[in-house]
């Protein structure tokens, strides 16, 4: 579940790209609950999940809605496809990394100009799905508040991400048994949240959900999922 | 000014550091032929710059996907653009890495860039996003220009620049209503081509607009998609000098 909070947050802002290592990783109260959050990830395998982001920005009344799926295997692969309300596809598998654009009606493969970003991106899922998030806390300062869920707040150590990400809040179900939403907040106010409705968790994936050539269609991943209730 | 999409001012990300591209020279303006009746001229400039001030609405929100090739490599963006009642635009550019522009348009086509992502040049916002939105979305004014006939018949629209060697031309079907292309040509040389590539009527609108536009420039090439259109509905205003006093979106 933790996946999606890195997957996403860093699509949207490429946090762990540009923030300089801190010198020093100071404990605090967050080190039981990242270790409970590693201990929950250990049985997960895979991961799929609808989401819906939202994104609103001060100088427009509406928030901008974007809506897709994330499927996510152990170790390190991931597809973010998004559905709605244009059509795009991000394949990372620890090795290779795909995108492919909908246009004029066929999927068209990028030859993506930044695909060591998306690599280095990778990585750093990769050290969330290991269950290894408090290393983050070179790059992060964390804390972590408990009410209704639970809710976990990353604050970049460099002040020039901060100039663009004030902070990312990780919200958790209570028994951090799923991640429910992200939000990232910005200096000027604008914010994004992304939510997950609809998760399944340890579903068969089809081998070709995550071909980087020939994905498969999302339909036949939902069919998966159906199949799996 | 007028609003047509805008093309998203991806460009940025490092235009500079591209070498060659498109060297197309295009045809020869003076294969056009004027339009002899002063009348007709005169209502076929007054249809084209209709069609160029309705190709995209104003008092609209314009979500558009770009992807930008550059040196052949690829890179998307998300790019939003508001149009206000008087002309006056802001674009705000999306990508991996967050905002990486956020400039304003004013009526008289001022610019401001009111933030850009580090990576991205303030100088590069201006010379690729805020070109971009311009001739994409920027009216020409009524002086300066002239109606032609192309040996086919296809209807233009030339704008020749003051003060500087750059002409716009603007190619129309449907006999002036419909914008289809623009080319910019300098000394006679085509050097930026924009083309719409589809239409389609979004819901809420009662017309077609441009829904698919390729744009071969110099040293990159933009593919956009336009997503969504929709009225604007309440907004904060662009605060820049100008823009902000014609601000009708409070």
């Amino acid at each position: 579940m933790k996946q999606f909070l890195l997957l996403t947050l860093l699509l949207l802002s490429g946090f762990p790209l540009q923030a300089k290592p801190a010198s020093t990783a100071p404990g605090n109260d967050a080190d039981p609950f990242l270790a409970r959050l590693a201990a929950s990830l250990g049985s997960v395998t895979t991961v799929c999940s609808e989401f819906e982001q939202e994104r609103r920005m001060a100088f427009l009344a509406d928030p901008l809605i974007s809506k897709g799926m994330i499927v996510f295997r152990k170790p390190d692969t991931v597809r973010w496809e998004t559905t709605q309300p244009y059509r795009s596809i991000l394949i990372a598998n620890g090795k290779d990394v795909a995108q492919f654009e909908w246009v004029n009606g066929a999927w068209n493969k990028l030859r993506i100009g930044y695909a060591a970003a998306i690599a280095k991106i990778m990585e750093s899922l990769t050290l969330t799905w290991s269950g290894r998030l408090a290393e983050q806390r070179k790059d992060y300062e964390i804390t972590v508040s408990k009410g209704s869920n639970v809710v976990l707040t990353m604050v970049p150590r460099d002040s020039g991400v901060r100039d663009f990400i004030s902070a990312i809040e990780l919200h958790f179900a209570k028994d951090l048994s799923t991640a429910q939403q992200i939000v990232l907040r910005e200096p000027s106010g604008d914010m994004t949240i992304i939510r997950f409705v609809n998760q399944h968790l340890n579903a068969n994936m089809p081998a070709d959900c995550f071909d980087v050539d020939h994905p498969v269609a999302l339909e036949q991943v939902r069919q998966v999922i159906r199949d799996a209730k | 000014m007028r609003s047509r999409i805008t093309a998203a001012g991806c460009v940025g990300l490092g235009l500079a550091l591209c070498a060659g591209g498109c060297r197309s020279t295009g045809p020869q303006l003076s294969t056009a032929q004027p339009l002899s009746h002063r009348v007709e001229a005169q209502q076929l400039v007054a249809r084209m710059q209709q069609a160029l001030t309705t190709a995209f609405p104003r008092n609209a929100r314009v979500q558009h996907r770009v992807i930008l090739t550059i040196a052949r490599r690829q890179f998307v963006f998300n790019g939003h653009l508001t149009i206000q009642a008087t002309g006056a635009m802001r674009l705000v550019v999306l990508g991996p890495m967050g905002r990486v522009a956020d400039l304003v348009a004013d009526a008289d086509g001022k610019i401001d860039v009111k933030q850009h992502h580090p990576k991205f040049r303030e100088r590069w916002v201006k010379r690729y996003i805020a070109r971009d939105m311009q001739l994409l979305c920027a009216a020409p004014d009524s002086a300066q220009l002239a109606a032609a006939r192309t040996p086919d018949g296809t209807l233009i629209l030339e704008h020749a620049l003051p003060d500087t060697p750059d002409v716009h031309r603007y190619t129309f079907g449907d006999n002036g209503a419909t914008w289809e292309a623009l080319s910019v040509y300098r000394k006679g040389r085509r050097t930026y081509h924009a083309v719409v590539e589809q239409t389609r009527q979004f819901s809420g609108w009662n017309r077609a607009m441009p829904s698919s536009l390729k744009v071969q420039a110099k040293q990159y090439q933009l593919d956009i998609t336009i997503v969504d259109v929709r009225p604007l509905s309440v907004a904060t205003p662009p605060d820049s000098k100008g823009a902000s006093s014609n601000a009708v979106l409070h």
